[in-house]
């Protein structure tokens, strides 16, 4: 949160679409790839964190600040949500700040009589700029207006963060999970593909591994996991695993699925052998590329 | 004797009548004890002076060799008498030189605190509480809204942002006494070697930390540079010399370094590009320790942001008063 805060601000005050596209490229390299989509969903206000009214954020503050202080404070500050940033007294010892990813699974699985316990938890985490653009972001405010210009020319460069194209064909980078050989033609074999889910893989595709079947097998036979039947697992510990990267064509929700999404006409285009499996994608990366209004579907 | 009798406010500023001296006065006066080099405390005419050795450099390349008749050099710790009066002058950690002026009078024991900080500093010797019956603060920051981060950690940003464009020329609005030089001192210890550039006011002053055995590092003049020497460089200057980066192919990152970049509003106004929350003031958490610490019968505030501070006091169960004087506050000030 305090890095996307800084992001916000930089954005603000830098002037050329060159500057501000190199700021977007360095919170990227810091966050890492699921992270930076988040930002720039809520940067291109295609996601919301809007689920809070101000007045319970000033609830929570008045519970732990001097009214006198606040009073004095905000006469000075003039915006409400800026004091209570600025006066919310620091606790030491706690965690890091959370990532925008914990923020929105957060506000995602949370219950509304949940939610301030762990907004009290989100701002004692946070620095000041980033309990201020937290607020912001929870009651409905836009971090800053100008922050995120679309000129063309901008879109141009503006390639180091993918903008999400929703159901649209895309591709993800997908752990092989299981094979089993198929039936019908005896020389086939099927794979199961999977992404990250907190610590766990989830099954996102299961298609027939076509061309790749050599490698795939072979990488399959030398690092067997459990049987189930005619189904083998495939190990997959973080310097063992086969990363793949998976065409689709698009993406729909899909409330059947354990992983609460369905990938329509998957194809695999290519392996990526020295890639680590904690290079493949998470659950949350594929959900950010619903639209966001089909994006609780899990 | 009363420490609360020790001083009185009158019009030329806090006048101490068992020495016959002022602190800080903001009009001539005959006696005249200084806190620190800045304008708004050191000016020019007094008949004599007393202050830190730094201080008197200070007052001597602003105001030429003639600003008082008569200057006499006091060293930190050493007592000095004064009519009826004991004069100490006790480190503030606010600027090279920068003093607390202790005053003993038949026991009874007065501090004028003048500015001061508790955070670190590498360019002078931290601030020493001292206690006393009566306390006279500063209250520059005096809102719990400033609570200035690390400065290594605005330093930190400023690094960042050079190495992230390395083209462009970092230019820092940085007050010439003291928090320039923090600011250089500070990038050394994060280990930036590199030349930087200094306006000539600014270069003057950091002549002066030179002779107090302060390494500042390579530092340059930066008029008469072209822009495109500047591009990669570290530049300190005030907003008004940011006119010279003008013509420079590549836009500047600008920067204003004050304890008054933290609410967004100064930030926007006077910020530059890359504010960076850099004071040379107590903060009010450093100010409300410093107050426990010393643990005064009275508190007296001279200038700033004085009603939180006093409400804070009451309820500490702390005797307060604001002073209000005008004249003081000069320094920290973002550009408009
Ligand atoms: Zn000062
Ligand atoms: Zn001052």
């Amino acid at each position: 949160m305090n890095r996307f805060a800084e992001l916000v601000d930089r954005l603000a005050t830098a002037s050329d679409p060159e500057f501000k596209q190199r700021l977007r490229a360095d919170y990227a390299s810091h966050v890492g790839e699921s992270e930076s989509r988040i930002a720039q969903d809520l940067l291109n206000r295609t996601l919301t964190f809007r689920r809070l009214k101000l007045s319970l954020v000033r609830g929570l503050a008045d519970s732990r600040l001097d009214p006198v202080l606040f009073a004095l404070a905000l006469k000075y500050v003039g915006d409400v949500a800026e004091t209570i940033a600025l006066l919310w007294p620091a606790r030491h010892g706690t965690n890091r700040a959370p990532s925008l990813a914990e923020i929105l699974d957060g506000l995602s699985t949370l219950g509304r009589s949940e939610l301030p316990k762990r907004l009290e938890a989100w701002l004692d985490a946070c620095d000041a700029k980033g309990r201020w653009t937290l607020i912001k972001l929870l009651t409905g405010f836009i971090p800053s207006d100008e922050a995120f210009p679309t000129s063309k020319s901008e879109q141009q460069t503006g390639a180091l963060i993918p903008a999400p194209e929703h159901s649209q064909p895309g591709s993800v980078e997908a752990l092989l999970m299981y094979v089993e050989h198929g039936r019908s033609r005896s020389s086939d074999l099927i794979c199961t593909f999977g992404v990250w889910d907190k610590e766990k893989l989830t099954p996102i595709a299961k298609m027939s591994a076509g061309v790749w079947r050599e490698q795939i097998s072979t990488f399959a036979n030398a690092h067997p996991g459990k049987r189930f039947g005619p189904v083998t697992e495939v190990t997959c510990t973080p310097d063992i695993a086969l990363v793949l990267e998976v065409e689709y064509e698009s993406l729909q929700p899909s409330p059947r699925r354990k992983s609460g999404i369905s990938l329509n006409r998957p194809k695999l285009s290519r392996l990526l052998p020295d890639r680590p499996a904690s290079s493949a994608a998470t659950l949350l990366d594929l959900l950010l590329r619903l639209p966001a209004h089909q994006r609780r579907a899990k | 004797m009363r420490a609360v009798d020790i001083l009185t406010l009158t019009k030329s500023g806090l006048y101490c009548a068992a020495g016959d001296f002022y602190v800080d006065p903001i009009r001539k006066v005959p006696r005249a004890v200084i806190t620190h080099g800045h304008s708004d405390h050191a000016r020019a005419g007094h008949d004599a002076v007393l202050a830190t050795a730094p201080t008197l450099d200070v007052m001597e390349v602003r105001y030429g060799p003639k600003f008082a008749a008569s200057r006499q050099t006091a060293c930190f710790d050493e007592a000095i008498t004064l009519g009826e009066a004991r004069v100490t002058l006790k480190p503030a950690g606010h600027v090279l030189g920068s003093a607390q002026i202790l005053i003993e009078v038949q026991g009874a024991r007065l501090v004028v605190s003048g500015d001061y900080k508790r955070a670190r500093d590498p360019t002078c010797p931290a601030f020493e509480p001292v206690p006393c019956d009566v306390f006279i603060t500063e209250a520059t920051f005096g809102l719990p809204v400033f609570q200035h981060p690390p400065a290594k950690d605005e330093v930190a940003k400023l690094l960042h942002s050079l190495g992230l464009f390395p083209e462009r020329s970092h230019v820092v609005g940085a007050y010439s006494l003291g928090k320039a030089q923090r600011l250089i001192a500070e990038l050394r210890e994060a280990g930036y070697d590199d030349e930087i550039f200094v306006d000539a006011a600014t270069a003057k002053l950091c002549n002066i930390y030179e002779a107090h055995a302060v390494r500042l590092g390579h530092l340059s003049p930066l008029e008469g540079k072209l822009p495109s020497v500047l591009g990669g460089k570290i530049a300190i200057a005030p907003p008004s010399a940011w006119r010279l980066f003008a013509d420079a192919k590549y836009e500047p990152v600008t920067s204003f370094a004050s304890g008054w970049m933290r609410t967004r509003k100064r930030a926007q106004q006077g910020g530059g590009e890359l504010p960076l929350i850099i004071s040379d003031h107590a903060d009010w958490h450093e100010l409300t320790r410093t107050v426990l610490e010393v643990s005064p019968g009275e508190l007296w505030i001279t200038h700033g942001e004085e009603a939180a501070l006093i409400h804070w006091a009451k309820v500490n169960g702390i005797a307060a008063r604001p002073l209000a004087i005008k004249g003081y506050g000069h320094d920290d000030v973002p550009p408009k």
